[in-house]
């Protein structure tokens, strides 16, 4: 299937990196800047705790690269095999929409952070918003998906 | 790109995701990569300037004096940096999906320049997930950390931002390309492949990346823009929901202050270098001349709420004990000394302006013990950490 198409990231040039002044000037300012960061991790040591920082700096990117994009592909591709054409495209949107709302809302989904003392932190019912957020989100993707089936849009 | 890299010769493994045909969506572009980028690239810098700004006025250098005008400049600088931040979320995965089949690149190394272009790429993707997933986690106040999140926000941010500018010198050339009406996906011939894909398009995944983010946006500013709370169901905050209306970030029990705040041994003293020290109980605090002021508690954390005060301008109450014209002060609260945000201090400017209060009342009532009672500092433009609360002293230096 994907004889057909160019393969991506491919070498052509117009895809390629260009290591010419620009690069090699960005490389000196924003060294400059990393090596500030660097400065105000460690000279904060015992309150930044470098070596936890690096858990989370490092991990969240391998959670990312191992776990989250191959689990993405996993399911786009059964879903892929599982779904008609028609529609496939609105199905893909919702929900890849909807799994970035529901990501966001954990935390306060769970209350994890919630003060028994302070009731005006997190006072909503937040399964309840999500659930209307992701209704809308829903709903507006059934409501593009019957104008395209009536011809009306794109 | 030289010949002459080891690397260069060895095969490929052409297994699992090394395989030339491994990523056939034609999602993983460098035109719809170089769009996200672009809108990244403004959010991220939107999020590090007004960061560094709100760094700024927690920590001035001696060359930076925080004015108290406009009063509503930090409430906005601080709503744009966290509503930016949720706004990236989408933006940030999706980018992150667009370039993934670079993570398995080969060969991995090919030149000086690309393995240190390569290796910026920690500092650029680990850092913006840490930005993120801590701001996140820190606006609804969950720390699954050890680390303490300013100062660690802080560093990461100038890593991300070092390692973005990096990134941007490496790829401007190619996103400029690939955005010019002559690159090879802009063509008809590169629409036509994709439609023969059959899954999301491109417009489509640009349309659910940004739909996403506006999505985020609408269901958490009401934390800040009061007219979208009821819309903003997601938001850690309710600007309208609180003890007198108003949000509390953190209680009177919290800050183990109940008993010495309650207490009729209460004082508030004004001390420091100033020729008449005072010491005041609370009726005499009440008995000085009062003025009202509509002034907004702009938290750090992205929310705001406006509300009417009513106290003794800071600026009467030093000269009633005496202190020169152009004097700075810390304010001191009743909490344990060395406690996060136990004082916070005013520059001449700040307690020059009329409406920097040492307020009694809220809304029209004495000060619920959650937002300082008997006495708490408010002033306009300054972050809610700031306004110190439960005030027990002011020290004139």
């Amino acid at each position: 299937m994907s004889a057909e198409l160019p393969p991506p990231f491919e070498d052509a040039p117009e895809h390629t990196s260009r290591y010419g002044p620009l690069y090699w000037s960005a490389l000196v300012v924003g060294g400059g800047f990393m090596a500030f960061g660097l400065v105000a991790l460690f000279s904060k040591a015992g309150a930044t705790d470098p070596a936890n920082f690096a858990v989370f700096f490092v991990g969240l990117a391998l959670v990312h690269d191992l776990l989250l994009a191959p689990a993405v592909i996993v399911v786009a591709t059964g879903l892929r095999r599982a779904s008609s054409r028609t529609g496939r495209e609105l199905l893909f949107g919702a929900l890849v929409v909807s799994a970035v709302i529901a990501l966001f809302s954990v935390p306060m989904l769970f209350g994890w952070g919630a003060q028994p003392d302070n009731p005006s932190f997190l006072p909503r019912n937040y399964a309840a918003g999500l659930a209307l957020v992701l209704a809308v989100v829903w709903g507006l993707a059934a409501a593009m998906l019957l104008r395209r089936r009536s011809g009306g849009g794109p | 790109m030289s010949e002459s890299s080891p690397l260069r010769r060895l095969a490929p493994p052409r297994v699992g995701p090394f395989r030339e045909d491994a990523f056939s969506s034609p999602l993983h572009s460098v035109r719809v990569a170089s769009i996200l980028g672009i809108a990244l690239g403004v959010t991220f810098t939107v999020c590090f300037l007004t960061g560094f700004l709100s760094h700024l006025i927690q920590h001035p250098p001696s060359f930076f004096d925080w004015p108290a005008r406009p009063a509503w400049l930090y409430r906005v600088s601080q709503g744009v940096h966290v509503t930016t931040g949720i706004a990236s979320i989408p933006l940030l995965l999706a980018k992150l999906w667009t370039v993934y089949p670079r993570f398995w690149t080969w060969p991995p190394l090919r030149s000086a320049a690309q393995a240190i272009e390569r290796a910026a790429l920690l500092p650029l993707v680990g850092g913006s997930l840490f930005l993120l997933f801590t701001g996140v986690g820190s606006i609804a106040r969950w720390f699954p950390w050890e680390f303490s999140f300013p100062p660690a926000h802080y560093a990461a941010a100038w890593l991300t931002i070092g390692a973005l500018i990096v990134h941007v010198g490496a790829k401007a050339g190619a996103a400029r390309l690939a955005l010019s009406s002559r690159s090879a996906e802009g063509s008809a011939a590169g629409l036509a492949d994709e439609q023969g894909w059959g899954g999301l398009s491109r417009r489509g995944f640009l349309g659910a990346a940004f739909g996403g983010a506006a999505a985020l946006v609408v269901a958490t500013v009401g934390q800040t823009l009061r007219p979208l709370a009821a819309v903003s169901v997601l938001a850690p905050r309710d600007p309208r929901i609180g003890p007198q209306g108003l949000p509390v970030n953190k209680t009177a029990s919290s800050a183990g202050v109940i008993d010495a705040a309650s207490s009729d041994e209460w004082r508030l003293t004004v001390g420091g270098n100033v020729p008449n020290p005072l010491s005041l109980t609370l009726d005499e605090v009440r008995a000085l001349p009062q003025r009202d002021a509509d002034l907004t508690i702009a938290c750090v954390d992205g929310w705001s709420a406006a509300a009417r005060w009513r106290g003794v301008p800071v600026g009467e109450l030093l000269r009633l004990a005496g202190a020169g014209e152009g004097s700075t002060a810390t304010v001191v609260s009743l909490q344990r000394p060395g406690a996060a945000y136990a004082s916070s201090d005013l520059s001449a400017g700040q307690i020059a302006d009329p409406d920097t209060l040492l307020a009694l009342e809220l809304n029209g009532a004495p000060l619920h013990i959650d937002h300082g009672y008997p006495v708490r500092l408010i002033g306009p433009n300054r972050p809610g950490v700031q306004q110190t609360k439960w005030v027990a002293s002011v020290e004139v230096s």
